[in-house]
């Protein structure tokens, strides 16, 4: 029986929206940019949470590790030395470190455990940031110098830039020895054990790579908005936001957080003029119908249409497109 | 000396609140292995609940405390049946996504209707000195209370024929059908019980704290904290664990500078330090 | 010196002692079958052996006893450690991946089963193998979500297989089989010892048991009540009594 592939949108579509995205700042005007801008760094987040959520672990706790990026690129940027190259790495050291921490801990507990814990990461750095004047300026803020002398198109592709890294490593990693831990330990972590998976392992790995991709995001984030106060960026609806993006996209699938994040964000926006607050209780409502309705995000409406099909074992991870 | 004692017979009185919300967590996971995330803020809802009838309709607050427990039950009914229920089988990141969607709902919902501010009830209560030490009275008849209500529970489950099937159901869903045992009411019934659990736990933090759309996040973080520390199975190791909580709490709060600013830090710090230092995992509450 | 020998095994949990003072050995390339009435505590040796929790959770790890694998006392050791060690267990109630396709299943139990460093050409290539020898090559490419109940029971041997296992536990893995289809998996089951791997079966199915087995273990209550020679142990009336009750 011959077998076709699984393809959420045909290639030409991809090149399209490649193209599309490439040529934006000169279809748009500057606001538009602006705010694409914005979005991408959600996307980043949300792309950052599914190579995590694809392991079947719930972190409430992106905005930490985008809070602690943002405040290590600012902090090397204004002390040591002002070099986005050094103020990268810096933050992805830093979330790194804090990632293997947190995980070692909490990830062999019953999944609830490891949310609570990194809701709790969350709010425990936000007290933490308002509380240190001396060095970032507590509640007060820090500034930094905007990139690229503040030149709105170069910023925008900056963000692109860092949107296909971070695709790039979902991809990678989906394709790794991760991706297929991922799926089988979400299945079943007995099963994993029985054919040799260290759940925890594989589960602090994916949760260093979705904090490294925060915390990448962050570091963006701080030259593009140039000032931070620590409630911007260790903010709770941060976390709520991306992880109802996530799973409203598609959080076990490649392109799923990417459609998920610009589809809400893009109703967040036509919404806003009409209803000035209250933007978390429809993320609520998202995550609640989403679960209840549609687990596996929008794209599984896409492939339900199209005749059920299997990938080639080592053509294609254990992810979807 | 004095403040030594003191500090303990308020982290003594605090960790009886504690305990009554971890307990009602306890139970539904007891019962249908479901982590309820949004349980902190069933006990919002209680606090509400109490607090608008002390404030409007002027209803002695003890009265209030079961109508909170009435309340819920009848609302938790319906959240359970329209949307937690059809999660019982699906997988655990499912469980979690779903009650964490449910506890942004609530408690955005309390902010909208209420505001962020919080309230308190201000009663005028008794003061009772012992010796050195003193309290309010409605907080030592609250505690009772609470304490009364948790043995309660305890008895109900091993004594009762209702208790002892819940207890079966909770250990073979299977067999339990097999012997003719109605499961899908049991578990409504369980969830009944510990969301009723949840309101009365609001109403003794309406009288005792304060009520805020927050306070269920800091109650749920707490509660955590303490199943941390006792793990999942033993009822009478999670009596132990809120009174150390909120021991722990009470001098951190006294002894410690800036205490009270530090509340989440310490439930945070404690969740890190017993994982840390017991590796093997906590009964129960290790992951499969 | 025995494969593995199960030394004065004891687990007691929640007041009932599901095993009590349990020994005995396997000898390589034998198939040992682990026999009871129901409640008499194999799964349990299983989850023991395996290290393995349970599906409520609990520890796997015995009160009291060793459990020596290849000389080596495994007591202890992290669930996939015993994988790589060279231990692997099937389960009673399947589980198979039901987003891949039963070459992906046995893949992925090749790709992190594996003892010895190969590359993923090799593993793909001896899922195929593994296919073929489980009589699932037709079903390769399709959907582990679809398969039958005998179809779900080949792909957990075969994913057994795939982390190529030196000693293989499998448990009640007759359950719900037809009479015919029963004689196929012993014939797989004595194939797979014929390949050299040290089989413990636990089964309720008599005739199955009987004929693959070269040892029986019979337990009653936690405790081993023989052990021995197939022919004899059906006529011993310990386990004749355990089964059917006094005359």
């Amino acid at each position: 029986m011959k077998n076709t592939q699984l393809r959420l949108l045909p290639e030409g579509l991809y090149i399209a929206i490649g193209v599309f995205a490439l040529a934006l700042p000169f279809l748009l005007d500057l606001y538009l940019v602006h705010l694409t801008t914005g979005v991408l760094v959600y996307v980043i987040l949300s792309i950052g949470l599914s190579v995590l959520t694809k392991t079947g672990q719930v972190s409430i706790g992106q905005a930490a590790f985008f809070g602690a990026g943002a405040y290590t690129a600012a902090i090397i940027s204004k002390f040591i030395y002002q070099s986005v190259l050094l103020e990268f790495v810096g933050a992805l050291v830093v979330t790194v470190i804090l990632a293997i921490f947190l995980g070692y801990v909490t990830l062999r507990m019953k999944g609830i455990f490891f949310s609570i814990a990194t809701l709790a990461f969350t709010e425990s750095l936000l007290v933490l940031a308002i509380n240190e004047r001396k060095i970032i300026g507590g509640a007060t803020g820090i500034i930094v110098k905007p990139l690229f002398g503040n030149n709105m198109v170069m910023i925008y592709y900056f963000a692109l830039a860092l949107t296909l890294i971070s695709l790039l490593t979902s991809y990678i990693a989906n394709k790794s020895k991760l991706g297929y831990a991922s799926l089988v330990i979400k299945n079943d972590e007995r099963l994993a054990n029985s054919i040799g998976i260290n759940p925890t392992k594989y589960k602090i790995a994916a949760f260093v790579i979705s904090a490294a991709l925060s915390g990448l995001a962050g570091a963006f984030y701080v030259h593009y908005v140039t000032f931070i106060v620590p409630n911007d960026v260790f903010n709770l609806s941060i976390s709520v936001s991306i992880l109802a993006m996530t799973i409203f996209g598609g959080a076990y699938s490649f392109i799923g957080p990417v459609i998920g994040t610009i589809v809400l964000k893009l109703v967040e926006e036509l919404l806003r003029q009409k209803i000035t607050y209250g933007h978390q209780i429809g993320y609520g409502i998202i995550l609640v119908i989403t679960i209840l309705f549609i687990p596996n995000g929008l794209v599984s409406l896409w492939k339900s249409r199209r005749i059920s099909s299997t990938r080639q074992a080592n053509k294609t991870g254990g992810g979807t497109l | 000396m004095d403040n030594l004692l003191q500090a303990v017979l308020n982290g003594v009185l605090t960790g009886g609140v504690y305990l009554v919300v971890t307990l009602g967590i306890a139970l539904v996971f007891g019962i249908m292995r479901l982590m309820n995330f949004a349980h902190g803020e069933f006990v919002m809802l209680g606090a509400y609940t109490t607090f608008w009838c002390f404030t409007l309709l002027g209803m002695n607050p003890y009265i209030s405390l079961i109508l909170s427990a009435l309340v819920l039950f009848v609302f938790d009914l319906i959240v359970y049946k329209g949307l937690i229920e059809h999660i019982l089988d699906a997988p655990s990141i499912n469980q979690v996504l779903l009650t964490f969607g449910i506890s942004v709902i609530l408690q955005n919902l309390a902010l909208i209707l209420w505001s962020a501010n919080s309230v308190a009830l201000n009663l005028k209560t008794k003061v009772i000195k012992i010796g050195v030490i003193q309290a309010g009275q409605d907080r030592i008849i609250l505690f009772l209370i609470g304490l009364a209500v948790t043995i309660l529970i305890i008895l109900l489950l091993k004594k009762t024929y209702v208790g002892k099937t819940m207890s079966a159901v909770s250990q073979n869903r299977k067999a339990a059908y097999l012997l003719g045992i109605n499961v899908p009411f049991f578990y409504l019934i369980s969830f009944g019980l510990a969301s009723a659990l949840a309101g009365l736990a609001g109403g003794l933090v309406a009288i005792v704290m304060y009520s805020s759309p927050y306070v269920g996040g800091k109650l749920g973080l707490r509660a955590f904290a303490i199943l941390t520390m006792a793990g999942l199975g033993n009822f009478n190791t999670i009596i132990v664990a809120s009174l150390i909580m909120g021991l722990i709490e009470s001098f951190v709060g006294i002894y410690v500078p800036q205490g009270p600013g530090w509340a989440e830090g310490i439930s945070f710090l404690i969740i890190l330090v017993v994982l840390a230092f017991r590796p093997a995992g906590l009964k129960g509450a290790r992951a499969e | 010196m025995s494969l593995l020998e199960v030394k004065s095994i004891t687990k007691k949990f929640k007041g009932v002692t599901a095993v009590n003072d349990l020994s005995f050995t396997v000898d390589k390339g034998q198939i040992l079958g682990l026999i009871g009435p129901n409640g008499a505590g194999k799964s349990t040796v299983f989850d023991i052996i395996s290290g393995i929790r349970p599906p409520d959770g609990s520890t796997p790890m015995p009160n009291t006893g060793e459990i020596i694998f290849n000389g080596e006392n495994i007591v202890g050791t992290e669930p996939y450690k015993i994988c790589s060690k060279g231990i692997t267990r099937t389960f009673q109630i399947t589980k198979r991946i039901k987003e891949m396709t039963v070459r992906e299943n046995i893949f992925t139990a090749g790709l992190f089963g594996k003892k010895e460093h190969t590359n993923k050409e090799m593993i793909n290539k001896e899922a195929e193998e593994i296919c073929i020898l489980m009589e699932l090559a037709e079903k390769m490419d399709v959907q582990a979500a679809s398969l039958t109940l005998i179809e779900q029971k080949r792909l957990e041997l075969a994913r057994a297989l795939a982390t190529r296992p030196i000693l293989l536990l499998l448990d009640e893995v007759m359950a719900g089989l037809r009479p015919t289809e029963i004689d196929r998996v012993c014939a797989i089951i004595k194939s797979i010892r014929d390949r050299g791997i040290t089989i413990i079966v636990v089964e309720h199915v008599m005739k199955a048991i009987m004929s693959v087995s070269d040892k029986l273990v019979v337990m009653e209550s936690g405790k081993k009540i023989a052990e021995g020679n197939p022919r004899d142990i059906v006529k011993d009336p310990l386990v004749i009594e355990a089964y059917f009750g006094k005359e």
